[in-house]
């Protein structure tokens, strides 16, 4: 070693290399190095420094922990994009589920197509070349295997092979299968009677408790060295907490020790020991990602969309939205959305038929049913059955009904509309802008091709008997 | 220092040549996956155990199941969108199923029903062996077809047995069907052939 460092002096020496550069030269080097391994092996700087370009809409959040998506050797192992999107591809029936293509007789059509593997559709870090929900493949990738798609739909005959995405979703198509279609034909642009499920947690976690008295202030147990807050304590008892024999400690614990002990500010952690379904939902959700990886909560003003600058660093976790003690939905389902988000459409809510139907149904103490908030839309209410019992809870993925927002026509929509209206509205763009404040301004034509097509193939049939 | 950096790469070597031993110990001989002649099963004994079961259980669901409590007692529908409809699965949709949880599980051997008169064109014949074997039990309906084919540079044995129409529901359901290609089925026809293949 030693005799390397003789060497080297020498040459320097016999070069006529002035050290003062080698020692700007090897400092500077010796700064870079140290900062590329910080920034490899610690959380202390950012790993953007590694990005080849911006990151997509859906990951840009949790883009500074590599290896969520990244192995070590740089490729994206299908398992970590299984990890976070199976149970939303399962729920939606994926239309081309990676089961159905594992038999080896698709393997020249895997050969043209690898449709086993997410990224062969979904790239990243291309912003030129991505379009939404991160696709990257080019838009008439649908030809590998439809191109005779025609011979038995013959609308399809002249189409081209770049535009089935207007009315095809590649993963989910539970609102645009044909015997769907058919089944809602004709139906009223708006319905009568126009109705949402209402949310019944409340009812279902009585069940399943059995017994559940009301508690009163009277009745709440908290330490007695603590002042509470008169007015606090009003609220806890009108709300639905102490309305399902909630009692102050069971949230003011340590979530992560099982011994009770009273805790003054607990985490949001509590909070999925009984809403475990709308923890799953949130922390799948854009608001919640980061939460899901372990990491701080995103803030508005880390968002990539506009959002009020007054509340930049409000952090994203369930009292976000819920009051600590006053949990009241509608704040929820409205104002806490319209104070962060400041975009055309969010602004134009309260210009809507949607919100003066809301605001007619509060005249009439039908809140919980009537007129549509933000929350009906983005928040939707779905309806499940568990052990005979059937219960209608929010979903807190807010992205769930954006991929796309066809999505929205058979969870939210066809509530109060019918199919089409529904379809041809949500295709609006200038509808969805001006938050659906009057009619679609074309149609997509569903209906008449599918009637078309069933024509068709009842012809083919009598021409076979 | 100088010491251990030897031992690591004389160990990071030893792994990379302990990689490459081992693949070339799993390499087995043709009808590999426990099915060598050698350890005494053979790839058609296979494939004719695997028909038995999956018709066996395929039978009993399109008869116990499906034909008594949809079509004779009417308590249930099977229907084709059975999570929209909250239905029974129809038996192709159940034979899929199973097929699917079978891959996803891990099997090396993979089974699908297939037809020349599929409702789903996925289903239609595509390898050239799919095409020569249902074309062979259609115009054989008491015989099976095997053969082997290369698919995505891998070997298979493949087996094609007939899939004949059991109860008057399979019959009325194809014939009736939309985007049935065919309308004349009748009882004890061959309506399709189920296709297992044993990778070699």
């Amino acid at each position: 070693m030693v005799m390397i460092v003789k060497k080297f002096v020498i040459w320097i020496w016999k070069n006529n290399i002035k050290v003062s550069s080698w020692l700007i030269f090897l400092s500077f080097t010796g700064l870079v190095v140290s900062y590329t391994l910080a920034a490899m092996y610690t959380d202390t700087f950012s790993k953007k420094v590694f990005l080849s370009d911006d990151s997509t809409k859906g990951h840009y959040q949790i883009e500074d922990k590599c290896n969520l998506c990244h192995s070590a050797y740089n490729n994206v192992p299908q398992d970590n994009c299984v990890d976070c999107h199976a149970e939303e591809l399962k729920q939606v029936n994926d239309s081309h589920s990676v089961k159905k293509f594992r038999d080896p007789r698709n393997a020249d059509d895997l050969d043209k197509i690898n449709v086993l593997k997410c990224v062969t559709c979904h790239g990243e870090h291309d912003p030129d070349a991505t379009r939404k929900m991160g696709v990257t493949i080019a838009s008439d990738f649908c030809i590998y295997c439809h191109e005779d798609v025609s011979e038995d739909r013959p609308t399809h005959k002249d189409l081209p092979f770049d535009g089935c995405s207007q009315c095809h979703n590649y993963h989910n198509n539970t609102a645009l299968y044909e015997k769907f279609l058919i089944k809602h034909d004709f139906e009223d642009p708006v319905k009568s009677p126009a109705r949402i499920e209402k949310a019944n947690f409340g009812s279902i976690y009585k069940v399943k408790l059995k017994e559940v008295k009301p508690l009163k202030i009277s009745d709440a147990k908290y330490p007695q060295d603590i002042v509470v807050n008169k007015s606090l304590m009003q609220t806890w008892q009108a709300d639905g907490h102490a309305i399902s024999g909630i009692n102050c400690k069971q949230c003011h614990s340590d979530a992560d020790s099982t011994s009770l002990s009273w805790v003054n500010k607990p985490t949001t952690k509590y909070c999925s020991q009984c809403h475990e379904k709308q923890e799953r939902g949130f922390l799948a959700s854009k608001h919640g990602m980061r939460l899901k990886q372990k990491m701080p909560a995103i803030t508005p003003g880390k968002a990539r969309s506009p959002m009020n600058i007054a509340e930049a660093n409000k952090q994203m976790n369930c009292n976000a939205c819920h009051g600590a003690h006053d949990f009241d939905s509608t704040f929820a389902a409205i104002d806490a959305c319209v104070k962060c988000h400041d975009d055309t459409h969010s602004h134009n809510y309260k210009k809507s038929k949607h919100y003066k139907k809301l605001v007619m149904g509060r005249k009439l103490d039908d809140i919980k049913t009537s007129g549509v908030t933000c929350a009906t839309c983005h928040l939707p209410r779905k309806v499940k059955q568990k052990n005979g019992l059937k219960y209608t809870y929010v979903e807190h993925n807010q992205n769930e009904n954006l991929r796309p927002n066809q999505q929205m026509a058979r969870n939210v929509c066809m509530n109060c509309h019918g199919l089409e209206f529904s379809l041809d509205a949500l295709a609006d763009e200038q509808l969805v802008t001006n938050n659906f404040n009057g009619n679609p301004n074309s149609s997509l034509g569903l209906m008449k091709m599918v009637r078309k097509n069933l024509q068709f193939n009842q012809s083919k049939k009598r021409s076979l008997k | 220092m100088i010491h251990s950096n030897y031992i690591g790469l004389i160990i990071l070597l030893g792994a990379l040549v302990s990689s490459g031993c081992s693949e070339k110990a799993s390499e087995k001989p043709a009808g590999s996956n426990n099915v060598t002649a050698s350890s005494g099963i053979a790839p058609q004994q296979m494939a004719d155990a695997l028909q038995t079961v999956i018709n066996a259980d395929r039978v009993a669901y399109t008869k116990f199941i499906v034909n008594r409590l949809a079509v004779e007692e009417k308590v249930i529908k099977a229907s084709e969108h059975w999570k929209d409809d909250k239905a029974l699965l129809l038996p192709a949709q159940l034979f899929r199923a199973g097929s699917e949880i079978a891959q996803d599980s891990g099997a090396k051997f993979s089974y699908a029903l297939l037809s020349p008169w599929p409702l789903n064109t996925h289903n239609k014949p595509k390898t050239d062996m799919e095409k020569s074997g249902l074309d062979f039990i259609v115009k054989n309906p008491n015989k099976n077809f095997y053969g082997e084919e290369v698919l995505g540079g891998t070997r298979y044995f493949t087996a094609v047995y007939p899939d004949v129409a059991v109860v008057d529901s399979c019959v009325e359901c194809h014939n009736n069907h939309k985007d049935s290609p065919r309308t004349d089925f009748k009882l004890g026809d061959v309506m399709g052939g189920v296709v297992i293949r044993i990778p070699l």
